[in-house]
This record gives structure tokens, C-alpha cells and sequence, in this order.
């Protein structure tokens, strides 16, 4: 392996004070010499570890916790559970109210398979893991839901109460005569329809979600996180807790990768976040890997049909979409995805007249995923295919 | 298990730990050294981010018992810098820009130093350049950059005149 194309592409006698030259980037140095330091790197005096009870079940009611043999075990400081917490339902489309609908440690229901119950902060990380098999909770287990096209049918359970056949979201985006263009390339042209179907994916950062809490006796909260925006995590946590923004803060260090999938209100967050403020010691949760391919935001599977209008010459007239996002147990950032995969298929192609149609988000449970959530390219991907 | 005393160098320092002998190589360098250039992506010796070198030989540190390295000498990420100079192999990698969220590079230069030190003198094929890194996993998949970078090393661009 040697073109030397590979190396410098540029050829000038100039001299540039930047161009041909090796700019490092400001990170350089410290992630080369091991020194960038990520929220999975910090340590705070007095700092306790955490750990996270799941749900085993897709669909069930709370009935009873009882952790009373967990706070025996040598080495166990707190548990928390929903009651702890100030109930408030939050989403990252916060000024919508009917798009806030998760409580990170629910009071009342399980909406998938490893939502959060319960909270435990111990002196090791070890000790931790053992007081969680040490909580006793009772659950009714409720008939669940895990295909979108189900969970819009009259007899699917009810994921969301109120929430009429677990519709989260519906997005309408239209221009122009669509059905004119159609009844066009009908008599003189091509009418071709499409239906595609991708995969959940998830954005398997190499750090995983991950976070230290200190919550200090004069009434503040600073959080390191491995987020992608420190700001929303500020805003959804002083929300949460009941708190003025102004007394949280958040410490965005390096992030081990976000690929689009940081930026909600994770239960690592919240959980060290309560803990925290319930002992007034720094407490840090760092997800395993298996908790964050099981209980972390991913991108959303989609259903997607497409109608697409032509003359006889190539000439694209119309397009007509419509799209079923699986959009898991809570909305999160699934109305922001809904609006993207709308918006996408429009990219490489110039219409005459184009109108995306209906595009659904489907409230749908899913036993693994927890929220609606899609990374800008998917819906390229998708498009393309669709071309 | 009874705790028993391990005595290891890392980067060129004695360390004496306290530990119970389950504890992986990893905990020790992160957890009771405080190295924590180290870094951890799985539990199950997938993503190589952990990869340090015992002597010349990289090797995933969730994959070894500390008790294993026993009098030996481990270099973490920290320990490629000597008296505040960087290494050819992180020269490299900050002139080709082989890093970018920096979670996997720890792992990524320790493989990479020890694919050239086992190869010193030869010339090195794309291929087994890749080969070299192969137990690393990079998801911002800046795989490119990181083989040109060691591609680099190899043909002797970093080599002091």
C-alpha cells in the first residue's frame, strides 16, 4: 500500500500556513495518549456505584417491590424505586405534553422487557449487581403487543391508556395534486409501488450510556454524561427532579460514540441523578453492554410504502409514501424520526409535483426497544432503495 | 476467595495490588491504578477497546486474570509516550486524524504497536495491516484512517533522520 495520492492530494508551491500541513485536530494529544478522559473514566471521592432492576416482562403492572432484603446486604446504601421519584412524565419533546409519556422508574406499569424498576447504589459495583437479585417484585403480567401492524388493530392491548389504538403520532406532509399525477402516469406513464421494510438497529456506541451524579447539600446536581447534548440533559433533568435548570449542571466530557442515540434522558442519568439526591453522595451507573443493546434508544424498524408516478420519458411526476414506524414502549425521539423518514425520500429526486402521504407512527410495544428512534440515514438508506 | 498480593509493572512502574485473584487484568489497570486510558466496551473480549501489551504481545485485558501477569511488564496507552515524546505510532495516528469519538484508539495503538514491533524491518500489506487490527472494533468505523496511520509507521515515514 503506497499511492501517494493517499497521502497529500494537494500540489502547490504556495506556501499555506494550513493547507499541506497536518492540522491536528484539539482533541488529538489527549486521545492518543490515553488521556481523554469519558464520563466511564470518572471517579469522585466518596463516589458509589449503581445498579439497575429491570422489567422481565414486555407489558405488566406494577404491583408491589419490596427490597427490604436488599438493603440488608453488607454494602448497600439506597434503593430507589418509582416512589422515590416525582412521577413526572417526561419526553424529549417536552413542550408537548401527550409526546412526554415516560416515567424512567414507573409507578404503575412495565412497558417493555428491561424498562427500569428499581435503583440500588452500593460501595462496589459487585455488591450492587447482588442486592438486585435480593428485590422481590410483584408483577401482573398483561397481554403484550410486538409488531406495529397488531398494535393498531381494535382488539391489541393498550399500551398507553388514552391512547387510541396505540397511535403515538401521525405526520401529514403534503404539496401539490397528487392524485392528479397519479391519474396522469395512470393513462400515459408508470405507476410503481413498493413496500420495504428495515430493520431495528441499534447505534452500539463503544461507550455505553453512562453517568456520575453528585447532588450537593447546597441544593445542586452535576452530572457527568456521555451525551451528545448536554443542554437537553440539563432541561429533562431539572424537569424530572423538580429542579431550577440553574441548579443543574452537566459535564459533557468526551463522548465513546453517540451516532445520534445520545441525546434523551437515559435511566443511567436518571437513576445516578435520584440516587444521588436522596444520599447526597456522587453515585455512577454505567450500563453493561447487554443493558444497552436491550434497554437503550435505537432506531425505530419501519414499514414503508412507496407510490411513485413517471411519464413514459423517465420524468418523475408524483411520490406517495406512507410509513409504520415501530416506535417501541415510549415516544422519545420518534416524532423527530417520523418527520425525517417523511422528508427523505424527497432528497435525490426532482418531481413535478410530489406529495408524501399519511406517514404513521404506530404506537407498537416491542419486547426489546424502548423508544422510536432513527439516525438521518436510514431514511436515505430506505429512499434509495426505493429509487 | 482469599486476596492475595500481585506485583506487576505497568508502563515501566512497580505497582503491588491487594486483590482476589478473580480479578481480571483490566479492573486492576482501570480500577486500582487508576489507567484509565483503558478502556472497557464489552465483557465478552470483543471490541479490544481493553488491549494492552504484556511485553511485545498485545492482549485484551478482560481476557486475562491479573494473578497472570505476575512480575511481568504491561504498557497501557498511557505508557507509549517516554520522557513526554509521543510515539511514532500516536504521531501517526494524530497526523492521519485515526481517531475520532477516541474510545477505541487506546486499544487500536496497542495493537498497532505490537503488529509493528513483531514486524520491524518488514513491509506490511494493507491486508495484514487490517489482520494486525482485527480485534478491534472502531464503530465510528474510521478504519482507513488508523491503517494508513500504522501503514505510515511501517514504511518508516515516522523514522528520525
Amino acid at each position: 500500500m503506497s499511492s501517494e495520492l493517499r497521502y497529500s492530494t494537494f500540489k502547490t508551491n504556495v506556501k499555506y500556513s494550513v493547507i499541506n500541513t497536518n492540522v491536528h485536530n484539539v482533541d488529538g494529544i489527549a486521545k492518543v495518549t490515553g488521556r481523554a478522559q469519558y464520563t466511564f473514566d470518572v471517579t469522585l471521592p466518596g463516589m458509589l456505584y449503581g445498579k439497575i432492576l429491570r422489567s422481565p416482562h414486555p407489558h405488566a403492572k406494577i404491583i408491589n417491590i419490596d427490597y427490604s432484603k436488599a438493603l440488608e446486604l453488607s454494602g448497600v446504601v439506597a434503593v430507589v424505586t418509582g416512589k422515590d421519584t416525582l412521577g413526572i412524565k417526561q419526553g424529549i419533546w417536552r413542550r408537548y405534553s401527550e409526546l412526554c409519556d415516560e416515567q424512567i422508574l414507573p409507578l404503575e406499569k412495565v412497558r417493555y422487557i428491561g424498562e427500569p424498576v428499581a435503583a440500588v447504589a452500593a460501595v462496589t459495583e459487585e455488591i450492587a449487581e447482588a442486592a438486585l437479585d435480593l428485590i422481590d417484585v410483584e408483577y401482573e403480567v398483561l397481554p403484550a403487543v410486538y409488531e406495529p401492524l397488531d398494535a393498531i388493530k381494535k382488539e391489541a392491548p393498550t399500551i398507553h391508556e388514552g391512547v387510541e389504538r396505540n397511535v403515538n403520532v401521525t405526520r401529514h406532509i403534503e404539496w401539490g395534486d397528487v392524485d392528479d399525477a397519479f391519474a396522469e402516469a395512470e393513462k400515459d406513464g408508470y405507476i410503481r409501488e413498493d413496500w420495504f421494510r428495515c430493520s431495528g438497529q441499534h447505534h452500539m456506541c463503544m461507550e455505553t450510556r453512562a453517568a456520575v451524579s453528585n447532588y450537593t447539600p447546597d441544593g445542586k446536581l452535576t452530572v457527568w454524561t456521555s451525551t451528545q447534548s448536554a443542554y437537553y440533559h440539563q432541561a429533562l433533568l431539572a424537569g424530572v427532579l423538580g429542579m431550577r435548570e440553574g441548579d443543574v449542571r452537566v459535564i459533557a466530557t468526551y463522548v465513546g460514540g453517540g451516532f445520534g442515540g445520545k441525546f434523551e434522558l437515559d435511566a443511567a442519568q436518571f437513576c445516578s441523578a435520584v440516587l444521588s439526591k436522596k444520599l447526597c453522595r456522587p453515585v455512577k451507573i454505567v450500563f453493561t453492554r447487554e443493558e444497552d443493546f436491550i434497554a437503550s434508544k435505537r432506531r425505530t424498524p419501519m414499514f414503508y410504502y412507496v407510490r411513485t408516478a413517471m411519464k413514459k420519458d423517465g420524468t418523475f411526476l408524483a411520490r406517495e409514501s406512507r410509513m409504520f414506524s415501530n416506535g417501541g414502549a415510549y415516544t422519545g425521539m420518534g416524532a423527530t424520526a417520523l418527520y425525517l423518514s417523511g422528508f427523505f425520500p424527497l432528497i435525490p429526486i426532482q418531481m413535478e409535483r410530489l406529495q408524501i402521504r399519511r406517514i404513521q407512527g404506530i404506537y407498537k410495544y416491542n419486547a426489546f426497544n424502548i423508544n422510536a428512534w432513527i439516525r438521518r440515514t436510514t431514511g436515505n438508506v430506505l429512499l434509495r432503495t426505493a429509487d | 476467595m482469599e486476596k492475595r498480593l500481585l506485583k506487576l509493572s505497568v508502563n515501566g512502574e512497580k505497582y503491588e495490588v491487594y486483590i482476589n485473584p478473580k480479578t481480571l487484568l483490566v479492573e486492576v489497570i482501570r480500577d486500582h491504578l487508576g489507567f484509565t486510558g483503558t478502556k472497557r466496551g464489552c465483557e465478552t473480549v470483543s471490541c479490544g477497546a481493553c488491549t494492552v501489551n504484556i511485553g511485545d504481545m498485545s492482549v485484551k485485558s478482560c481476557s486475562v486474570l491479573a494473578v497472570q501477569v505476575e512480575g511481568l511488564n504491561v504498557t497501557t496507552a498511557e505508557g507509549l509516550e517516554k520522557d513526554g515524546k509521543l510515539s511514532d505510532v500516536q504521531v501517526a495516528f494524530l497526523d492521519q486524524g485515526a481517531y475520532q469519538c477516541g474510545f477505541c484508539t487506546s486499544g487500536m495503538l496497542m495493537s498497532a504497536t505490537a503488529l509493528l514491533k513483531e514486524n520491524e524491518g518488514k513491509t506490511l500489506t494493507e491486508h495484514q495491516i487490517r489482520e494486525g487490527i482485527e480485534g478491534n472494533i472502531c464503530r465510528c468505523t474510521g478504519y482507513n484512517s488508523i491503517v494508513r496511520a500504522i501503514d505510515a509507521v511501517a514504511q518508516g515515514k515516522y523514522k528520525e533522520a
